[in-house]
């Protein structure tokens, strides 16, 4: 699978999980949005620092 | 891919220029020791992933000896392209696309020439090497498991999964830091003092105004009536105001009770407008929907009116050839039936286009409805600003109007007076500071409330991320492993491996060290050991798009005659799927394959 087909699957993961429980109805579209956008900067960064990756996904200095 | 001639000049054995025509099925190398059949097959390996096959070995290892530099060419087809490549031990690399005669150099980038497969996936995918058996039984699990995925090209995956753990495990440990820090902040005694606060503040203004009162009448104990007046005027100005700003509020605050009721309002209107943008898209993919199928219903019913044109005439019109009246009344049916099935379609897609433009058309009003709502819930915060600085100036001029009241001759000592007013200021500064270290510690608490509110919502987003990740890598390594198990598995049986029963072989848990019938790999004979390895790896190439050929340099070691059977007729019948390369030394398994080509050595 290419970055591109797993982007598109861990989305539709994102989607399913986001149904669920205790996290349904906590996140918009935005958030889905900037996760999925973070997902794909870690497939195509191997090096990209935990730190960081936190930083982004939260929006808060880790 | 499929591999059409390789070249080789320098390499090993091959000193002499050297060339090979393959079969694009399948090609048998039959030659004695000392031959050059590893040569070849390191060659080809050395052509598409530059690396050497041999574990440990550089490039330069595969030249003759005292030559400075080999040279290996392989012609080869991808993605309907002819390409030719040069690699030299050097490390030189040259590509060329065949247009028409012509061998174009640079016509098409490295990438687009081979197929984009990692050198793992190159080495496990298409090579079977004399040593790889033994190479492979002595990795290290976690290397095998490295190898693994980089098998099913995953490893990008694998590592960002990685990271959005960390990322979870870096919240949880904030959030138990704030939980932490929220348990140990408390008032410890610190009251709101903001009334008595007030009331004291009141009593050193009254005092303040009566001091200040004395002193603007010369002489006397007795305050100025024309001062007196000049505050009932200012008391009423601000009367006035205060009641034009509460006409205002009523007229801002019509149909809501509170400003909370309005910003719930305005929270499930912001709601709903997140669908906003989706509607529009999704109206816009109807319109299009309707107009494609609109287009297709004309395209239909032209070639039908055509069709219609024909029947009955026996010569066409246009091309004067006659026409098979059967067929024709066959098409005419044939497009009928089309074309009432795109006329349902298109009613359908107008349908759709209908329900998702009327809730465009909802959706703009709400949002011009949340517009309005907005401004009034500004408008509404503003007048209640003024309404509060009114109140507190009336409040003012009330308080400085009571203190002009007429003063009994002891309580108009001045000097009584200016007494009194020191004591109550330096309570009022007492009061004052106890009430900021009230407050410092109430914001203080506030501030570390919001903190822990926004830091469990990280920790559950980063859970839910991890959870969609951790699925996203069972999906992708799963299904990928799940064919390659059943193969495997299905192949054992044909080779007559499993001794007790048949049983499911599970690669990602073993880490490719399958057991069979509860033995380790290791443990197995030799004959097991190849069959098995053997199987397991044409299995997970077949996963790998681009490994089109198997190289496979003596496969049949410790294999008896009749596994040599049942081993070529595994590999017939793999083809055409995979090209075949076939490199042995023995010659009663090279004379098993009847059809493909033969090249001795």
């Amino acid at each position: 699978m290419n970055d591109q087909e797993l982007v598109a699957l861990f989305r539709d993961k994102l989607r399913a999980a986001g149904k669920e429980g205790k996290y349904a109805r906590r996140f918009t579209p935005e958030d889905e949005e900037r996760v999925c956008k973070v997902f794909k900067m870690a497939l195509e960064n191997s090096s990209l620092a935990d730190t960081l990756l936190f930083e982004l996904l939260t929006g808060e200095k880790a | 891919m499929k591999l059409e001639k390789v070249i080789l000049q320098n390499l090993g054995l091959y000193r002499e220029k050297r060339s090979f025509d393959l079969s694009r099925e399948l090609t048998v190398f039959y030659g004695p020791n000392f031959s050059g059949k590893s040569t070849l097959v390191k060659a080809i390996y050395f052509a598409l992933a530059g690396k050497v096959l041999t574990t440990g070995l550089k490039p330069p290892a595969l030249a003759s000896t005292n030559t400075p530099s080999g040279t290996v060419g392989l012609f080869y087809q991808h993605q309907q392209e002819n390409f030719r490549l040069y690699r030299s031990t050097k490390g030189d690399l040259q590509i060329e696309q065949a247009r028409g005669e012509q061998w174009i150099r640079g016509a098409a980038n490295e990438a687009a020439s081979l197929p984009s497969l990692n050198q793992q996936q190159w080495r496990t995918g298409c090579f079977l090497h004399e040593d790889e058996l033994g190479e492979f039984l002595a990795q290290p699990p976690a290397t095998r498991r490295e190898v693994l995925n980089q098998l099913l090209g995953v490893e990008s995956l694998l590592k960002a999964q990685d990271l959005f753990v960390e990322a979870r495990r870096l919240a949880k440990r904030r959030e138990k830091t704030a939980l932490g820090l929220q348990a140990s902040l408390r008032l410890d005694g610190l009251a709101d003092l903001s009334v008595e606060l007030q009331t004291r503040k009141n009593t050193v203004l009254k005092l303040e105004t009566r001091l200040q009162a004395l002193q603007d009448t010369p002489g006397g104990n007795q305050p100025d009536e024309r001062l007196r007046q000049a505050w009932e005027q200012a008391k009423a100005a601000a009367q006035t105001r205060l009641a034009q700003w509460q006409q205002q509020l009523d007229a801002v605050r019509a149909g809501f009770n509170t400003r909370e009721e309005l910003a719930i309002l305005l929270e499930q209107c912001a709601q709903q407008l997140a669908q906003h943008e989706n509607a529009k898209r999704e109206l816009e993919s109807c319109t299009d929907a309707r107009i494609t199928l609109a287009s297709q219903l004309r395209q239909s019913e032209d070639l039908l009116a055509a069709l219609q044109g024909l029947q009955g005439r026996e010569i066409c019109p246009t091309c004067q050839q006659s026409l098979a009246l059967e067929v024709i009344a066959k098409l005419v049916e044939e497009y009928q039936v089309k074309r009432e099935a795109v006329l349902r379609e298109r009613e359908l897609a107008e349908a759709k286009e209908r329900e998702a433009r009327e809730t465009v058309q909802m959706l703009d009003d709400l949002a011009r409805r949340q517009n309005e709502l907005g401004h009034r819930r500004q408008q509404w915060q503003q007048i209640e600003t003024e309404i509060a600085a009114a109140q507190k100036e009336l409040e003012t001029w009330e308080i400085k109007l009571a203190a002009l009241a007429p003063l009994s001759p002891a309580a108009a000592s001045r000097e009584k007076l200016q007494q009194e007013l020191d004591a109550q200021r330096r309570q009022l500064a007492e009061l004052e500071r106890q009430q900021m270290l009230y407050e410092q510690r109430r914001q203080a608490i506030l501030s570390v409330n919001r903190q822990a509110e926004a830091v469990a919502k990280q920790r559950l987003l980063s859970e839910w991320t991890a959870e969609a990740l951790a699925r996203t890598v069972q999906a992708a390594v799963g299904v990928s492993l799940k064919q390659a198990e059943i193969e495997i598995t299905t192949c054992l049986q044909s080779f007559g491996l499993f001794r007790i029963q048949p049983q499911k072989i599970d690669l990602a848990q073993s880490q490719l060290m399958p057991d069979i019938d509860g033995r380790a790999l290791q443990t197995l004979s030799g004959s097991e050991k190849t069959i098995l390895y053997l199987n397991m790896k044409i299995a997970l190439s077949r996963l790998m798009a681009g490994a089109d050929f198997l190289v496979l340099d003596d496969p049949t070691l410790h294999l008896d005659e009749t596994r040599r059977e049942r081993l070529r007729d595994y590999l017939l019948g793999l083809l055409p799927e995979k090209q075949m390369l076939i490199f042995t030394n023995d010659a009663s398994f090279a004379d098993l394959f009847k059809s493909g080509k033969r090249i001795d050595l």
